[in-house]
């Protein structure tokens, strides 16, 4: 397993000029830590870039990023309608490398050993770290052995939602739109209320339908976020919205979906089955032995693992608290990056940081809702508690006004992320 | 700025009224507050006057576009500063309920002025120019009839044109305030001003021309009309993706200078977590506003809108004191 390079092409893949002493485990003085960042969604992205704006040339940081593209989930629910398509919402880390002097690879993970501090990528490659940021993100808990690709999530952007969108353009009058949501915690806590109002208005009142029906089959027990605004869109587009309902099979050639709605063992069929399954932590969190059940157990003041020494994780894969999505990724990710810097530096991590989330979103193909929460360190917990009131604050109704406001929103979250 | 209290320089107050009564104009002789005022440059000059309570728009004949709110000074005559450059032809714009959700009680009032000789819905700024109190329609919804202004005693240059890129139809109301498609969407909202299913974006009709306001891209000071001259503005189109990686603009992107050494620096922590919304930095690459350099935060952070204030409870004063503190060392970019 230990296969490595040369010398010189290894200093040269880390990009650090000159020929220096790469031991792992002991920082020499004089050495430039070098942080290794695994996932460039929104909050590896993030971590990265701040760890080189506050850290500049005292750290070296590398990304390790499979995929050289990054399709924005934030906002796809508008390619299901065609108000943006996946080239709109893709990002290249093209400033990452001339701006921030960030080594961009473009490689999957296979291991990570922490004793040695090293990872091992897809091509046997191996890379030292002094600290890790893990941002892997989520995986799937299917219900069965099922393809994705007839019966899309599309809860991961980029070719799944175009999968859901060429499948939704191909819906006769008539036929049904049938989602399921899994039970919190998932990504996105409003997503698929949005995603079912988006949906709705599309088919009624830009392709026409006067027979199609939108049934979400929801395994929690009720609207988990702004109910009154999703509930309300709901009655207007005659949602049929089933709470208590728990997939328990998916047939991907019948297009079958059997479930239990308050525990009666029920099925629907439709052309279109949008099965969002139970989610949990990226698999690599479990292989680097970081998890703590389904999601990896951090201290929210660095988010370094409390089983792990020098390994830190960020955004949806952790388990502090705080909702997953990409807002709150790149917040976390800030505290992160600081708090890796204080360590370097002898320092301890601010005692009491603050992060927050925000997110828009579209219940039509012209109005959309807002919600917004801050979150405080809580030590006798250890996780971040909400800093405001119990119930996320959020908009009174939806608006166009807050329509044109979701772009600045995202506009100013997409630049402070990947620019 | 000079403040002068009593005021006022010429009283411009009498307007003629030539195509709508003016409802709730309560008199003339505008108790314009601001007298004077200082404009930032020697290209520039401010257009001032009083309203009811109102937003204020110019849209430019290089496709540049200006926008103020006025003053809620507790009277009815609220007063209002706009600073636009000099020998530039624009049209004014004014909307009262400007904050109501529904864009359709929104009352928009497009401006036509008079100097006796020639009347236009342009004017052109030589110097600073006070025209007094607007009397805008505070009932009603829409657009309204053209309200004209008389501007005598001031040196405003009226031009009038028969070919008008900013006005295609020639009646008085600016393009983005049209509704082609007459969907209930102002064209300058709408992503798809003809409803033909194609948003303008892509639609080969529309897609020269961002914001809509009839000047095309390549010809336009500021595509997206989000008051960023384009050659400042990382993203012209307004469409999230900065201008370096988007197929429709090839403008460059900024530079950045990396420290050499860590500071520790809690109040930039706290901060940096506004830019989720405000930008890195606290500089915005589109309308929401940058707060680089902001100066009070205190107050500035729980008076503004829904969000924002919704927000702003989750921190402590001390906490906000401390992010402000941080960013008033920062350098906006609308400076």
């Amino acid at each position: 397993m230990n296969v490595t390079f040369s010398r010189r092409s290894f200093i040269k893949m880390l990009g650090v000029g000159t020929v220096a002493t790469l031991t792992p485990n002991i920082l020499k003085a004089g050495t430039i830590p070098h942080i290794v960042i695994v996932g460039a969604g929104f909050s590896g992205a993030t971590c990265a870039k701040y760890l080189k704006m506050w850290g500049g040339s005292t750290v070296q940081v590398t990304i390790i990023e499979s995929n050289s593209t990054y399709v924005s989930p934030i906002l796809s629910n508008l390619v299901l309608n065609g108000k943006k398509t996946t080239t709109n919402l893709s990002f290249t880390y093209v400033d990452y490398g001339n701006k921030y002097n960030i080594n961009m690879i473009h490689k999957s993970v296979d291991s990570v050993d922490s004793l040695s501090k090293t990872i091992t990528l897809d091509d046997l490659s191996v890379i030292n770290y002094d600290k890790l940021v893990l941002a892997p993100g989520i995986d799937f808990i299917k219900t069965n052995n099922y393809d994705v690709t007839k019966v899309p999530h599309a809860w991961e952007s980029g070719e799944q939602i175009n999968l859901l969108k060429s499948q939704i353009d191909n819906m006769v009058d008539g036929d049904t739109f049938i989602m399921s949501i899994p039970k919190a915690p998932f990504r996105c806590p409003p997503g698929p209320y949005e995603r079912a109002c988006v949906v709705a208005d599309y088919l009624k009142n830009t392709k026409g339908f006067t027979n199609s029906n939108v049934v979400v089959l929801d395994e929690n027990s009720k609207i988990i976020v702004e109910e009154n605004t999703f509930s309300t869109v709901f009655n207007s587009y005659g949602v049929d919205y089933r709470p208590n309902s728990v997939v328990t099979n998916v047939d991907d050639v019948n297009k079958i979906v059997s479930f239990t709605e308050n525990n009666i063992a029920k099925m629907l069929s439709s052309t279109v089955l949008n099965v969002i399954p139970n989610q949990k932590a990226a698999s690599l969190i479990f292989t680097a032995g970081v998890n703590s059940g389904n999601w990896a157990s951090v201290n929210p003041l660095s988010y370094e693992s409390t089983i792990k020494d020098d390994i830190y994780i960020i955004g949806d894969s952790q388990g502090t608290g705080q909702p997953k999505a990409g807002h709150i990724g790149n917040s976390e990710a800030k505290v992160c990056a600081d708090a890796i810097l204080r360590t370097l530096n002898g320092l301890s991590p601010y005692p009491s940081p603050k992060t927050n989330s925000a997110c828009y979103s579209p219940t039509s193909s012209t109005e959309a809702s807002w919600l917004t929460a801050v979150y405080k360190y809580d030590s006798n917990t250890k996780t971040m508690v909400s800093a405001n009131t119990a119930v996320y604050p959020a908009a009174g109704s939806p608006s166009t006004s807050n329509y044109k406001e979701m772009f600045n929103w995202s506009g100013n979250l997409f630049s402070d992320t990947f620019y | 700025m000079n403040q002068v209290n009593n005021h006022k320089i010429i009283k411009i107050c009498m307007y003629s009224i030539t195509s709508v009564v003016l409802i709730g104009c309560g008199g003339g002789g505008g108790s314009s507050s601001t007298g004077t005022a200082t404009s930032q440059s020697s290209n520039t000059s401010v257009i001032s006057g009083t309203v009811p309570g109102t937003l204020i728009e110019a849209f430019c004949k290089d496709g540049s576009y200006y926008k103020t709110n006025s003053t809620d000074n507790g009277t009815n005559n609220h007063p209002f500063e706009l600073e636009i450059p000099n020998d530039l032809d624009c049209k004014l714009v004014m909307t009262t309920n400007e904050d109501d959700l529904d864009i359709t009680k929104r009352i928009v009032t497009p401006l036509k002025l008079s100097d006796g000789v020639t009347s236009s819905t342009y004017f052109q700024l030589s110097e600073n120019s006070d025209i007094g109190y607007i009397g805008l329609p505070l009932f009603g919804q829409g657009i309204q009839p053209l309200i004209s202004i008389s501007t005598a005693g001031t040196k405003l240059k009226i031009n009038s044109f028969s070919y008008d890129p900013l006005d295609l139809d020639n009646d008085g109301i600016p393009n983005g305030y049209e509704d082609d498609d007459n969907d209930g969407e102002y064209n300058k909202d709408d992503d798809d001003d003809d409803n033909d299913g194609i948003k303008d974006s892509l639609d080969d009709d529309h897609k020269d021309d961002t914001d809509g306001d009839g000047i095309k891209n390549e010809n336009d000071k500021d595509d997206d009309n989000d008051e960023k001259k384009d050659e400042d503005d990382d993203d012209d189109d307004n469409d999230g993706i900065k201008d370096i990686d988007d197929n429709s603009d090839t403008s460059t992107g900024t530079s950045v200078t990396l420290p050499s050494s860590y500071t520790q620096n809690d109040g930039r922590l706290l901060g940096s977590q506004c830019s989720q919304c405000h930008g890195t930095n606290g500089n915005s690459v589109n309308s929401w506003d940058s707060i680089a350099g902001e100066d009070d935060l205190l107050d500035e952070i729980h008076d503004d809108d829904p969000i924002m204030s919704a927000q702003a409870k989750g921190y402590t004063n001390t906490e906000i004191n401390l992010i402000g503190s941080w960013l008033n060392t920062l350098q906006s970019n609308e400076d």
